[in-house]
């Protein structure tokens, strides 16, 4: 069985949840083969022996409209039963087209695959579903994170795809973008989030410590870190809703999730209740986050973070 | 000018929601079903326009009969009138085939803007508005947190990886809701009253059939329990030789 893997690019690089795609696209697929699209992309990919490539200037970064273009020629030519994507922000927005153009059941956002099943939370994670998908064509979007790239090394053969794209699928024109600092990791990307809430007392409580602890860890485990926050956090205009993990924020399951001085609401689990280790500190023994977390110091954050930072600096 | 809106009921947020003991469905009785948090930013969104560009407004869900309380619940919100498109069990339905759906209805409206949330919270799709796009051959602008409407196209900003982005998207154009849009206002009791007698149609629409099926449901894997920490020194200690991150 084949598999068509769409690797996704943003100023030519390539995101490592697309390799994430390539490694699932193994373990359902014999033979994968991938198409990259971008401007100036990276010839860094492995894993897979063709991959084709389209470079056009109008997507150094990625829009939906035309890219659906590029992959239903690439699918033209291969036929592959699954069409393989990482379920990224944009990946989630570009699987729906390919649904509506392959006239194919879609399943996106999933966790996990075993015995020809799909694995996927539903209901904010509060119930697990087992799900089967087949069909002649099949729309596929892994979630970030949940699975691994492969191993195998191979390298491409890059079969350049020689169309014409009209300029209607380039209506939607980006007119600005204020970038964001680099080092500003997105929650869902991360393998560390360090989140805060409300028992952070302040707009500058929370702005000091929690991207000083984030830092800290950064440098003490050279693994990427971002911080997280509660809605109380955000309604209260201390933290960009971006940050927001939870039930209508981001839903994330890093290496390790840090939540401090957030209670654990339902909401606020359903978006970090995957997380593979949970550390919860909170100055309050019954609060709800104990019930989930897997270590927690029960103290107010004062008495932690200072230590906790300093002492990250020996690592 | 004219809006259509696409919203699904949803178990309320607060709600615990167990699978039945045949792993087949969820408890359904005695829980609370809302308008799914997203879609409510998209009524709120064009119950504006309603108000500000004299926008013809409608909404329309695919679901059961239950379905007529959240639809009733937008039109109490302003919007004009509702469709129902009759799917008894609409929580097992793929997203191909509600986004069929929501294509048909479209093409017999023809909106110059159709509005969506951008995830429904009880199956988390996110699929819907890139293909009610694609199958419309409508413009498309995700994940939108403040929007303006020109004569020709709206500018809309949002949040990506990159940063905050601005885009100008023309008209036709499918646009899904992210949070911090606007503020979902609580209808009055005038607008309960109005509510009931504005129209409210109910279309039966064959589905196309895809092999899909939900297997089963199942609680979350237990998580193993709390481990309490005395001291940072006893933390650092389980980050560096059970956590390995250190
Ligand atoms: C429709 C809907 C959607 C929602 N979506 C989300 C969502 O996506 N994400 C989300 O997070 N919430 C969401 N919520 C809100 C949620 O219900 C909670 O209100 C919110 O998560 C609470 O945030 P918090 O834990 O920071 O604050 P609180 O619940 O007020 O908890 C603060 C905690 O800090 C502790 N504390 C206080 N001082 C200190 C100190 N000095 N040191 C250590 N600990 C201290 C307290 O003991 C307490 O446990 C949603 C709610 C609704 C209705
Ligand atoms: N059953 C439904 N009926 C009408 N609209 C729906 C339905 N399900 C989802 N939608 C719309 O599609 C958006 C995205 O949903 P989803 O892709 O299922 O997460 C929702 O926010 C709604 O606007």
């Amino acid at each position: 069985m084949k598999a068509l893997v769409f690797v996704e690019t943003t100023k030519g690089k390539i995101k490592e949840a697309s390799l994430e795609a390539i490694g699932f696209a193994h373990q359902i697929a014999d033979e994968v083969v991938a198409v990259v699209v971008g401007k100036g992309v990276e010839r860094s990919l492995k894993g897979v022996g063709k991959a084709y490539i389209y470079e056009d200037d109008r997507l150094e970064i990625p829009l939906s409209a035309p890219i659906a273009k590029v992959i239903e020629e690439a699918q033209n030519r291969e036929k592959a039963k699954y069409v393989i994507l990482s379920a990224t922000p944009f990946g989630k927005e570009l699987g729906g087209r390919l649904a509506a153009l392959f006239n194919a059941p879609i399943l996106d956002d999933f966790t996990g695959y075993e015995n020809g099943l799909f694995v996927k939370g539903f209901y904010s994670n509060k119930v697990f579903a087992k799900i089967r998908i087949d069909g002649d064509t099949v729309v596929l979007s892994p979630r970030p994170k949940a699975f691994k790239p492969t191993d195998d090394a191979t390298e491409p053969e890059y079969v350049p795809l020689d169309i014409t794209l009209d300029d209607s699928l380039f209506a939607a024109k980006l007119v600005d973008v204020k970038e964001k600092s680099p080092e500003d990791i997105d929650v869902t990307e991360a393998d560390i989030v360090v989140s805060g809430g409300r028992g952070m007392g302040s707009a500058e409580n929370f702005q000091k410590w929690i991207p000083a602890l984030k830092d800290a860890l950064a440098k003490a485990t050279g693994l990427k870190v971002a911080y997280g926050a509660s809605r109380a956090a955000v309604d209260a205009g201390w933290v960009d809703h971006s940050h927001q993990v939870g039930q209508t924020g981001k839903t994330v399951s890093p290496l390790v999730y840090f939540a401090i001085g957030i209670s654990g609401a339902i909401q606020h689990q359903a978006g970090m209740r995957t997380s593979k280790v949970i550390v919860a500190i909170n100055k309050d023994p019954e609060a709800p986050i104990f019930g989930i977390a897997d270590y927690g110091i029960v103290a107010k954050w004062e008495d932690v973070l200072p230590e906790l930072i300093e002492k990250l600096k020996g690592e | 000018m004219k809006v259509l809106v696409f919203i699904k009921r949803t178990p309320d947020t607060a709600a615990v929601v167990k699978p039945t003991p045949d792993g087949k469905d969820i408890v359904r009785d005695g829980l609370a079903f809302i308008i799914n948090p997203y879609d409510e930013f998209a009524v709120q969104e064009a119950v504006n326009l309603q108000k500000s560009k004299g926008a013809e407004t409608v909404v329309m869900t695919v679901g059961d009969d239950a379905s007529v309380e959240q639809l009733r619940r937008a039109l109490a919100m302003g919007i004009d009138r509702a469709i129902l498109v009759k799917h008894d069990r609409f929580w097992e339905l793929n997203p191909s085939q509600v986004g069929y759906a929501i294509a048909e209805i479209a093409r017999r409206e023809k909106p110059d803007i159709i509005l969506m949330g951008k995830v429904t919270i009880d199956d988390y799709t996110y699929a819907l508005p890139g293909y009610v796009a694609q199958a419309l051959g409508y413009n498309l602008l995700t994940y939108a947190v403040k929007l303006e409407y020109g004569d020709g196209s709206v500018k809309g900003e949002r949040e990506s990886d990159l940063g905050k982005e601005t885009w100008e998207v023309p008209y036709p154009i499918v646009i899904s809701a992210e949070r911090g849009l606007n503020e979902p206002q609580i209808p009055t009791v005038m607008g309960i009253m109005k509510a009931k007698r504005k129209p409210l149609e109910t279309v039966d629409l064959e589905l196309p059939s895809y092999e899909y099926e939900i297997v089963e449901l199942t609680p979350p894997p237990p998580r193993k329990g709390v481990k309490l920490l005395q001291s940072v020194d006893e933390l650092i200690k389980v980050l560096k030789e059970e956590v390995k991150i250190l």
